[in-house]
């Protein structure tokens, strides 16, 4: 498969690093001579120093015998050209990232059709939508909904003293016979992923990711030892693209947000437009200020700048003041470390999220959900009439050690946690997790 | 304003044509006075005609005074041209001048005909016409002949919509500035342009205000008015001015049918002319969705409900409920058509009254007062000023509803509030100073700045203006026309008067700073 990326930010470096790891011919269009050079060495990718919407550089890209075309600069105009020309030469998959809300919404269906984009992406809008999940459940560092929202993938670290630690998930699981409600599909301890089995033992500090029922959201973080409330008081830093939808959508839930952001005239205009968010103008790293604003008594702050370092300081002092909750948006992960240390409870990043979208594409799935610092992966698969998975039972498929079925759900029956015996059909959709070359080389089985 | 190089170019060419074709003094203030003058002369004609018809006494000096005026008017007006660019201190002089002439041509036909023989009295009622305000020296109304009547309704009916307007409505072409001449008369802050050019949003306003006028004359005869009385009160209710034919304003035709007709058009007149036109075009929702006609239908609902409860008049039947619901209307409206003697009501009922005096309807409306945008304003202002001891460094615009309205206009409008405090204060001091009790100082001053009508007191829906001294009618002139023309206007041109002489040295300095 040929694949050809337009733009090589933070989006599209991404992208590239990891449809190269899939396998993928990829060849990337980057405008910034210093960028594309430092691309090229560092992965083994196609660069080409040239602009998206210029049918001369995509031809030297190889436009023709491309499968897809991934356009992720920040210009929207770029975009939107690069794949209009990208259809005019047969690309098949064309996936567009598009920032103005007016062209992502009703006004700008025309423009999308006429230029051919199968896939609409914006990272900034995907990272503020997994803020507000977690700000919806806090407690959880991730939250991913999955088949239409019945299921939910949680994130969380087992606290010390929680009722799970120190067992055996078999002994867990004894407990909730016969309707299990969650399953934990992946244990991250000292920066090593295991996929679980039944003799696993979970310790406090591990970090698990647990497909559940999005009905026993809460049920499981009580289990876990994190209290799962909704926040009320949210203090939102920096008024970017992602700050400002995240201060939007608790708004609209009737959340009363304060909001900083350093530009005048940003200010201004977030000012007008978000009509009951108390909008401040200052530094995030003024502590004076955060003070001014009491962070301390705040259910949640979101440190959503575009400066990484702000962000992890901004976070440390809201930690220290006792901040109940605390998300930091990391553009690069070299800071993840120290943030972990400090306590800080969720950290994500804006091109996971839109990768995440791009990745499902390629692999023709529903949901795909890469997670931030870890190798492991959740997909949702369809099972296929006529593959090996079509009315077996999970346990003679005889999958892989590092690959589970998590959750399944059915036409016309409410979604259930998969279990051994359970036995598969055709058109079911399966949740499930693992190393992503894993699951690229295990897919056959549901898909024939 | 998109001041291209070009378009100036072009202007400059056309000026330069206009001026070689004739040679026409360009003379704002001359041109707009003379049309004013030359349509007040109209209106009194159709006053001497209508005198006619009814076989009344004052149709030959109603007829020589309106043709005189008529005559006067045109031939300043021919012989002047609009400006290509207007100027912006000429736009306030030009208002100004125009309501002075306008206040003293209207009062000659009171005076050649023997209705009042006091000057200052004269003035009083034309004013009181122009200004929509309503309250009257007329005393018995009936003594008056129909022509002069009829003329007192066109004055109100003039100045509702805004002489200015039909002015602008008028003229082939306004230049530069047009908007400027529409909204130092507009009442409220809205200068909203229906069309892209002035002239035709001032002729839309006027023809949605006619079609309004006809269609209530039509349903005050169906209801079984007089085709004269149907006319004239037709013409004082779309301009919430409450001038009446009669003592009694609407209780003289004892209908119910026609004072709900009244309570319907007074409540219409109130709502903005921009918006209610959106809304025959097919599109409703500006008004529907704007903040201010929310409030204005809720604060109307409120106290209709409150005085329905507190009035302890007619009673807790349909009687006192329409009696709550007409009063209400009319004095928030600020038409003043009086129905029941709300000076018998209870003290809290004749409270709430008091405080709907200067509240006014909606901007852009025919009503006068304060005007409900301008009260969200200064809501929206008060409740920032809280939020800001909490967060001491927020940055948070004035909202109407869901508009943002600019911190500039929002101080223009604080500005507003204090010098209308100070006007109404004013005016009530110097009332008090020549003898009237509290009460009736200050309910006088609330009801004259608001273009109201009727105050409480010895001015009450029953009485008129007589019963303060001449001195302070005459203090009331200006109280009126300074709450018809929204203070600024009449402040700017004093302010501009010394800077008007031809090649002032200041004038110079002044013009490009615009």
């Amino acid at each position: 498969m040929h694949v050809v990326i337009v733009g090589a930010g933070e989006v599209g470096w991404f992208l590239a690093q990891r449809l190269r790891g899939e396998g993928l011919d990829v060849v990337v269009v980057e405008i910034d001579p210093v960028r594309a050079e430092a691309l090229a060495a560092e992965l083994d990718v196609q660069v080409v120093n040239g602009s998206g919407s210029s049918p001369n550089d995509l031809q030297a890209a190889g436009i023709e015998r491309a499968d897809m075309i991934a356009a992720v600069s920040q210009n929207d105009e770029v975009n939107l050209i690069a794949s209009l020309l990208a259809k005019e030469h047969g690309v098949d998959t064309s996936i567009v990232r598009l920032e103005t809300e007016e062209l992502r919404g009703v006004g700008g269906a025309y423009l999308r059709r006429a230029v051919g984009a199968d896939v609409v992406v914006d990272p900034d809008a995907d990272t503020a939508d997994e803020i507000y999940e977690l700000v919806q459940t806090t407690g959880a560092d991730e939250v991913y909904p999955m088949a239409a929202g019945e299921l939910a993938v949680i994130g969380a670290v087992i606290a010390e003293g929680s009722p799970v630690a120190n067992r055996y998930l078999a002994e867990i699981g004894q407990a909730m016979e016969p309707n299990w409600n969650f399953l934990f599909g992946a244990i991250t301890r000292d920066n090593e992923t295991i996929v679980p089995r039944g003799d696993q033992q979970l310790l406090p500090g591990d970090h698990v990711r647990v497909i559940c029922k999005s009905s026993a959201k809460d049920e499981l973080l009580e289990l876990i030892g994190v209290s799962g409330t909704n926040a009320r008081r949210v203090m939102v830093l920096g008024g970017g693209a992602v700050g400002s939808r995240v201060a939007e959508r608790l708004q609209d839930e009737g959340a009363d947000v304060v909001l900083i952001e350093r530009d005048e005239i940003r200010a201004d205009a977030l000012a007008r437009r978000l009509k009951r968010v108390v909008v401040i103008k200052g530094e995030v790293t003024d502590t004076e200020l955060l003070l001014e604003e009491s962070v301390g008594e705040m259910d949640a702050v979101i440190a959503a700048t575009g400066e990484d370092g702000s962000n992890a300081l901004a976070c440390a002092f809201a930690i220290s003041e006792g901040a109940a909750y605390t998300v930091v948006v990391l553009h690069s992960l070299a800071l993840l470390p120290l943030v972990r240390r400090f306590g800080v409870d969720a950290a994500l990043s804006p091109r996971t999220a839109s990768a995440n979208a791009v990745l499902r594409r390629v692999r023709g799935g529903a949901a795909v959900n890469t997670f931030l610092e870890s190798d492991s992966e959740v997909d949702e698969i369809e099972i296929v009439r006529g593959s090996k998975a079509d009315g077996a039972v999970v346990a003679d498929l005889h999958l892989p050690r590092d690959i589970l079925i998590g959750a399944l759900t059915r036409r016309g029956s409410e979604a259930q946690i998969v279990r051994g015996y359970t036995e598969l059909q055709a058109g079911d959709h399966i949740v499930v997790f693992g190393r992503p070359h894993a699951i690229s080389t295990a897919k056959p089985i549901f898909t024939g | 304003m998109t001041d291209t190089v070009e378009s100036a170019g072009v202007r400059r060419a056309a000026a330069v044509a206009r001026r070689s074709e004739a040679p026409l003094s360009e003379n704002l203030l001359g041109h707009v006075v003379g049309l004013v003058v030359a349509m007040c002369g109209v209106g009194i004609c159709v006053g001497g005609i209508v005198d006619a018809i009814d076989g009344g006494p004052d149709t030959t000096p109603m007829l020589i005074t309106g043709i005189v005026a008529t005559v006067a008017g045109s031939v300043a007006w021919r012989s002047t041209a609009v400006p290509a660019r207007i100027a912006r201190l000429d736009v306030f002089t030009t208002v100004t001048t125009s309501w002075l002439a306008m206040a003293l041509v209207g009062a000659v036909p009171y005076l050649v005909t023997g209705t009042l023989t006091n000057v200052i009295d004269a003035l009083f009622e034309s004013v009181a016409g122009f200004t929509t305000t309503g309250s009257t020296v007329l005393r018995p109304i009936e003594d008056a002949s129909a022509g002069i009547l009829f003329w007192r309704a066109i004055t109100q009916w003039l100045g509702g919509m805004g002489v200015i307007v039909l002015v602008v409505a008028v003229l082939p072409t306004v230049g530069v500035g047009g908007m400027d001449l529409l909204q130092a008369e507009a009442p409220g802050p809205t200068g909203e342009r229906l069309t892209p050019r002035v002239n035709q949003t001032a002729r839309r306003l006027w023809a949605l205000y006619l079609g309004l006028t006809i269609v209530l004359a039509v349903a005050y005869w169906l209801a079984g008015m007089s085709l004269y009385d149907a006319a004239a009160h037709s013409l004082t209710t779309v301009s919430t001015g409450g001038f009446s034919n009669h003592s009694a304003p609407i209780a003289y035709f004892q209908s119910a049918v026609i004072e709900w007709i009244a309570i319907v058009g007074m409540f219409l007149a109130g709502c903005s002319f921009t918006l209610m036109y959106k809304l025959i075009r097919g599109n409703p929702r500006p008004l529907l969705r704007s903040a201010e006609f929310r409030t204005y239908c809720t604060i109307v609902l409120v106290a209709i409900v409150a005085v329905f409860i507190t009035a302890d008049g007619a009673g807790y039947g349909t009687e006192g409920f329409r009696q709550a619901t007409f009063t209400v209307v009319a004095i928030v409206t600020t038409t003043g058509y009086g129905l029941a003697d709300y000076g018998l009501w209870s003290q809290a009922a004749q409270a709430i009254v008091l405080i709907l005096m200067p509240l006014g309807a909606m901007a852009g409306s025919t009503a006068g007062g304060v005007k409900m945008i301008r009260v969200l304003a200064v809501a929206s202002v008060a409740h920032r000023e809280s939020l800001r001891q909490l967060h001491p460094r927020m940055i948070r615009p004035v909202r109407i509803g869901d508009v943002v309205l600019d911190d500039q206009l929002a101080n223009k409008v604080l500005g507003f509030l204090v010098l209308a405090l100070a006007a109404f204060g004013g005016t009530g001091l110097i009332f008090a100073l020549s003898g009237a009790d509290l009460i009736t100082a200050f309910s006088g001053a609330a009801t004259l700045f608001g273009n109201v009508g009727p105050g409480l007191g010895e001015v009450g829906p029953t009485s008129d203006f007589l019963n303060i001294s001449p001195f302070a009618r005459l203090v009331g002139i200006g109280a009126m026309l300074l709450g018809r023309l929204e203070i600024y206007p009449i402040l700017l041109a004093l302010v501009a008067l010394p800077l008007h002489r031809p090649r002032n040295a200041l004038r110079r300095i002044v013009r490009p700073l615009r």
